[in-house]
C-alpha cells in the first residue's frame, strides 16, 4: 500500500441524469417539498438501513435554506439528519451534505442541477462527490484517528 | 444494506486499522492481535462486523484460520451509491409526470 498523498486526487463523482415532462420549477418543488412522497423510503432510509422494519421512515423534510436540514422523521417520533443543505438556488440548483446513516463518519456532498428544455420538459443533473472528504488531512475529520486515507486509496483505485 | 454496514463497519478505527492491516496481507487474528492494543476476543469480534459487511473473508490453512480482506467489499460501496440514485431518480421522474399539474403552491392543493 502506499503512503496516501495530503493532497488526494478527486475521486470520479457519481453522476446520473433523467428528464422529467414538467416545467422547471415544479420538479424543482416537486423534488424538494415533496421529496419523501416519491423517495424509496422503504428501501433508502436511515429507519430502513438501521431498525430492519421494526421502526418506519414516515418523512423527510427539507428545510429550504442554506443551513436547512434535510431530516428524516421515524414513526416512533426520532429524528435523523441525512444533511445539510449548502447551496439552495430554486429552481435551478441546489447542494447537500450527504450521510444518511447514524454512524459516525464523514460526509459527502450531493448537487442537483434543474434545467429547463421548453416549457414543459426539465433536466436533473445529479452529482454526488466529495469522496476524497474521506481522505487524510480534511478538518471536519479532526479527531477521526487516522482517518479513512488508505481506504480512500482503495476506494479510488475501485471506483475507476 | 451494504453501503450502511460498511460505513458503519468502518466507522470504528480499530476496525479500519485491521482491515488495511488484511489488505496488506492476510493473516490471523493472532498476527492481527499482536500489532494493536486490543485482545484477541475483540479481535475476533471486530471480523465477524467486518465480514458481515463483507469486507474481510475467512480461510482455513489446516487449524488456523486466515482472514484476508475482499475488494469487492468496498467497491459495494460505489455500485451501492450508483443503485441508490438510479432508483431515486428513476421514482422521481415517475412521480411527477403523475402529479396533478400545479404541485402545491399552497398546502391544501393537493390533498
Amino acid at each position: 500500500m502506499p503512503i496516501p498523498d495530503q493532497t488526494a486526487p478527486a475521486v470520479e463523482p457519481v453522476r446520473k441524469s433523467v428528464v422529467v415532462r414538467r416545467p422547471q420549477a415544479e420538479v424543482f418543488a416537486l423534488f424538494t417539498d415533496r421529496l419523501d412522497t416519491w423517495w424509496p423510503l422503504a428501501i433508502h432510509s436511515i429507519a430502513a438501513d438501521t431498525f430492519e422494519g421494526r421502526v418506519q421512515a414516515e418523512a423527510v423534510i427539507v428545510e429550504p435554506r442554506v443551513g436547512g436540514r434535510v431530516l428524516e422523521r421515524m414513526s416512533d417520533g426520532t429524528e435523523a439528519p441525512w444533511g445539510t443543505i449548502r447551496a439552495w438556488e430554486p429552481p435551478a440548483r441546489f447542494v447537500m451534505s450527504w450521510k444518511p446513516t447514524l454512524e459516525e463518519g464523514p460526509s459527502t456532498e450531493v448537487e442537483l442541477r434543474f434545467t429547463s428544455l421548453g416549457t414543459d420538459r426539465t433536466r436533473i443533473d445529479l452529482e454526488h462527490r466529495g469522496w476524497e472528504l474521506l481522505a487524510p488531512g480534511d478538518p471536519r475529520r479532526d479527531g477521526y484517528d487516522e482517518g479513512w486515507g488508505r481506504l480512500f486509496e482503495l476506494f479510488v483505485s475501485l471506483a475507476g | 444494506m451494504a453501503y450502511p454496514m460498511i460505513l458503519a463497519a468502518l466507522a470504528d478505527p480499530t476496525r479500519r486499522r485491521i482491515y488495511e492491516t488484511l489488505v496488506e496481507r492476510p493473516r490471523n487474528v493472532s498476527e492481527l492481535a499482536d500489532g494493536l492494543p486490543v485482545s484477541r476476543p475483540a479481535v475476533s469480534q471486530h471480523l465477524r462486523v467486518l465480514r458481515d459487511a463483507g469486507l474481510v473473508t475467512e480461510h482455513r490453512d489446516g487449524t488456523r484460520r486466515i482472514h484476508r480482506a475482499d475488494p469487492a467489499g468496498l467497491a459495494e460501496l460505489r455500485a451501492y451509491v450508483e443503485r441508490m440514485w438510479t432508483d431515486a431518480l428513476a421514482d422521481f421522474a415517475a412521480a411527477a409526470e403523475e402529479a396533478p399539474p400545479t404541485p402545491r403552491s399552497t398546502d391544501h392543493a393537493d390533498s
